[in-house]
């Protein structure tokens, strides 16, 4: 089949497109703000004395995940439709990459 | 008006000869370039077999010295790795899986074009080593600090950034088969549709794609130790070599994967074809090649079994690995059971096939041996190590290889390779295979240890060393064999007949010579062995998915081989301490990827009124 | 057919013709192996972290207030690629280059500070040379940064390119892959800020 490049001429978007624009918008800016305040608790965490060593060590780690969640799950649209194969390969390197940190880290002395 | 995306090119220049070769993005034609390199380093890499059991055929002897045989040792198992046994099944991958799936080239032709020439590149990089100062003479896995601080010559450093540069061209097809495999299938090939040999494809393309990027970071590590100073394998500045050995085997157990794989998809596809016999339990067969891949990828510390893991660690290690005897034990069982009952010929094809059950077998047998830690500890660098990983390469990969190329080679050349010559070439391999790796059990047994220049007389070793030197000449013998039936079949005029085996899958319902856009109609599948159905119902081809149309193709670019050159260039650069060479050669490619994403590029088309003549129902073109 | 009659343009640009969807998919599998590629490479810096050999430690070193500036400048960019990338939902070029020229004047920003960093902290001995944790340091980040560098490379040339071109179904799939491209390099900073600055201020 010949498939052409369709120009985007048309400028105006349908209404059910608007909507999904406006939430999806929604959706974007709520993440972000998520993660800016994530990446303060984060810091502040550190920065201050309230909690000891492991805590502090478990916050972060915690936080990250949850920030990673929120960057490829949002940010990069993996929790949209369409997106099985991204999102077992992304799991399957994230499986990968807890081996090569486990071994390269933890089974060395 | 036509716009800029209008302006797609309606005809073409045919271009012919070396420029066609050199700028091609057919994946039938890139699949013969591996094919051909991955050949020719094969016999370089069968060569400095044949010298080193040679050095080895008399205790004491001086064949050789003590630090060629570590070049040709180390030389011998990278180049048949990476150099020979992977493109070989790169080539048949390339130019097998988008028949196979009913589509017209890969989803990433440039992308394939680049990886192959970056393959032969990073090759040919690595072998100038001999003759600018010294092969790497560390062993294939280049263990740190001997291969960092203990390395004078330059050879590690072609080793690092040469072979660097052929896993980038190795990852990059790894991702585009993925791709095709997902995208490009017929309409009507659901997954479970698919043909072993590209279920297999996919994944060892996932195998790939996780297991070359910790290579790539143990090869920077590498090199930034032996060229830019850092410590990460000194032990005096903090430094950790235990650490090489474990990025250096997460990527290293997967790849033996890689290697088997493909060799257990080109089985499933010749051995039903030549018994007349669907593959016994397909699903379960597809199944166990996932289950191989991941657990492929838990085991890597039973190479580490004797540096001090522990033996918690080493217990998890073992038995994971044992457990991978399991699938694989199915696969061996499920071709088996498809031969019983069945009409069996045996073509050369077959007869590579149906050795690589018990060849391979004994070899997984000792395979399970040694994943027993505490036994470990006897076998561990010694000839029994030696002679499990040949039994299993040669036996499983190499065997496989030979019966890929004899079941696909009408295809891939148009042409059938002789039976008589391949039949020699069978048998003579074959015994010099057993004749040379099956004493290698006894010789580690009894103490022989590995990657030595010589032995000592009176520990009776003579023998088995003398015994496996003539097995390599019989090898040696037969390799010679097999390049003359090459040539005698390539000479011969006739062409091969249409659907010479008989065969079950939809690329044998291409007319040969193959057109150069593989289906003149997408090809609608209506089952398992897509071929076999139509033919069951009576047709000679496959029913179409569409109609006769004008057929899209990419064009070709000279763009690949110059940045692989380029790399090559800086990598020449870095290691001759040449700042303009290596950051010239670097900034040359960054600027060859800029011209590839700015200039259009939108292909060109084949009318429908040029394209040939599709075969008829009756068989005929 | 030409472009210019009306014809019902596609609400996913980027996955509208065959090629975009193997853009799409190829870009994630590539991604996936990043994935392993910097695993391997946090890996070795947290197994050599502790490794200074008598130079400075992690503790010494790090200052959290310019690492929290350099980490909130990546994570507005990655807003910023998104506002890009929401911009060609409504199908507005302009909008579209736009925030994509921020994105990179705040990746610059970002590698600007980085090399600072740097250079301040080879003047307290923390060189690439004089220690494994000093190496896996450098290499980590360094690579980190490349990525940096080369994802602003890839969205200029998009960005300069394209400026004076209609977006249509050839070149959405060309942006958006860059503004994914754009996220992990975000997704990766996420770990280095917290695997490599707060664990090792806390020691």
């Amino acid at each position: 089949m010949v498939e052409q490049n369709k120009e985007l001429t048309n400028t105006k978007l349908t209404v059910e497109e608007e909507i999904e624009y406006k939430n999806e918008m929604k959706l974007q800016l709520i993440s972000f703000a998520m993660m800016i305040i994530l990446t303060i608790v984060a810091f502040a965490a550190v920065a201050t004395d309230l909690l000891n060593s492991t805590f502090k060590v478990l916050l972060v780690l915690i936080l990250a995940g949850i920030q990673f969640v929120f960057q490829v799950y949002v940010f990069m649209h993996m929790g949209q439709k369409n997106h099985e194969f991204p999102t077992i390969a992304i799991w399957t390197g994230v499986v990968v990459a807890l081996l090569c940190i486990v071994a390269c880290a933890g089974l060395i002395w | 008006m036509a716009t800029h995306t209008e302006k797609l090119a309606l005809s073409h220049k045919q271009r012919s000869g070396l420029w066609d070769w050199l700028t091609t993005v057919d994946h039938k034609k890139i699949g013969i370039m591996y094919f051909v390199a991955g050949l020719f380093f094969f016999i370089v890499a069968g060569l400095e077999a044949i010298l080193i059991r040679i050095q080895l055929m008399f205790p004491e002897f001086d064949f050789v010295s003590a630090q060629t045989f570590n070049e040709l040792v180390t030389m011998h198992g990278t180049t048949m790795l990476f150099l020979a046994a992977m493109p070989i099944f790169f080539g048949l991958m390339n130019a097998i899986v988008p028949l196979q799936i009913g589509a017209r080239d890969v989803a990433f032709p440039f992308l394939n074009s680049l990886g192959f020439w970056l393959f032969l590149f990073g090759g040919i990089l690595l072998n100038l080593s001999w003759f600018l100062g010294g092969a790497p003479d560390a062993g294939w896995t280049a263990y740190a600090p001997l291969s960092t601080e203990y390395s004078a010559s330059h050879g590690l450093d072609f080793y690092a950034l040469g072979l660097q540069i052929s896993g980038f061209g190795t990852l990059m097809a790894g991702i585009n088969f993925l791709v095709t495999i997902i995208n490009m299938r017929a309409p009507g090939m659901s997954f479970m549709r698919m043909p072993m040999f590209t279920w297999t494809t996919f994944v060892t393309s996932a195998l790939i794609l996780f297991a070359f990027p910790p290579l790539t970071i143990g090869f920077f590590l590498l090199m930034f130790d032996r060229l830019f100073g850092s410590n990460f394998f000194v032990a005096d500045a903090g430094g950790n070599v235990i650490i090489w050995e474990h990025i250096f085997w997460i990527f290293g157990h997967p790849e033996v994967y890689i290697l088997i794989l493909p060799a257990f998809g080109i089985l499933s596809e010749v051995i039903p074809t030549f018994a007349k016999k669907r593959l016994f339990g397909y699903s379960a067969m597809v199944f166990a090649t996932a289950l191989i891949a991941f657990l492929g990828f838990m085991v890597w510390a039973h190479h580490m079994f004797t540096t001090g893991l522990g033996p918690i660690a080493n217990s998890i290690f073992s038995v994971a690995t044992m457990t991978i005897a399991i699938p694989t034990g199915v696969k061996i069982f499920n071709w088996l059971f498809t031969m019983w009952g069945g009409q069996i010929r045996f073509p050369t094809a077959n007869l590579f096939a149906v050795a690589f059950i018990p060849s391979f077998l004994i070899g997984g047998m000792t395979g399970v041996m040694l994943s027993v830690a505490p036994a470990d500890y006897q076998y561990h660098d010694t000839y029994f190590v030696v002679a499990h990983f040949h039994y299993v390469i040669l036996g499983g990969s190499v065997f496989g290889i030979f019966a890929g190329i004899y079941f696909w080679w009408p295809r891939m050349f148009n042409k059938m390779l002789n039976e008589t010559l391949g039949k020699w070439h069978f048998w003579l391999f074959f015994i010099g295979y057993h004749l040379t790796f099956f004493p290698m059990h006894f010789l580690g047994l009894m103490g022989m240890p590995r990657r030595v220049f010589t032995f000592l007389e009176g520990q009776q070793l003579e023998l088995g060393n003398f015994i496996s030197s003539i097995g390599s000449y019989l090898m040696g013998l037969g390799t010679i064999v097999f390049a003359i039936n090459i040539v005698v079949s390539m000479a011969k005029k006739e062409v091969a007949a249409y659907d010479p085996w008989d065969g079950r899958t939809i690329d044998w319902a291409i007319p040969i010579p193959t057109p150069s856009y593989n289906f003149a109609q997408l090809p609608l599948v209506k089952g398992l062995d897509a071929f076999w159905i139509e033919k069951m119902n009576g047709n000679k081809t496959m029913t179409p998915a569409e109609p006769l149309d004008d057929i899209h193709m990419p064009n070709g670019s000279i763009l690949p081989v110059i940045m692989a050159l380029l790399l090559s260039v800086a990598a020449l650069g870095f290691i001759y301490d040449s700042l303009f060479f290596a950051i010239g050669g670097l900034a040359a490619f960054f600027f060859c990827m800029i011209l590839r994403s700015v200039i259009d590029d939108h292909g060109y088309y084949i009318k429908k009124e040029e394209l040939a003549p599709v075969v008829d129902k009756g068989g005929k073109a | 057919m030409s472009a210019h009659q009306s014809s019902t343009l596609p609400q996913h640009p980027e996955k509208a013709t065959l090629e975009g969807r193997n853009k799409f998919l190829g870009l994630w599998f590539f991604l996936a192996g990043e994935t392993a590629l910097f695993a391997t490479l946090f890996g070795v810096y947290l197994g050599l972290r502790n490794s200074n050999a008598g130079g400075p430690t992690a503790q010494e070193l790090f200052s959290l207030p310019l690492v929290f500036v350099m980490t909130i400048i990546l994570l507005v960019s990655s807003m910023t690629s998104v506002l890009a990338i929401m911009a060609m939902r409504r199908k507005d070029m302009k909008g579209l280059l736009r925030w994509f020229i921020v994105t990179v004047i705040l990746g610059l920003a970002f590698l600007g500070l980085e090399i600072y960093e740097f250079i301040e902290y080879t003047h307290e001995g923390h060189q690439f040379t004089k220690s494994a944790f000093a190496s896996a340091f450098y290499t980590l980040l360094g690579t980190h940064g490349a990525h940096v560098a080369f994802g602003c490379g890839w969205i200029t040339t998009l960005v300069i390119r394209n400026f004076n071109r209609p977006l249509d179904t050839y070149i959405a799939p060309k942006f958006y892959l860059a503004s994914l491209y754009w996220h992990f390099i975000d997704v990766v900073w996420i770990f280095i800020f917290s695997l490599v600055y707060l664990l090792g201020v806390i020691g």
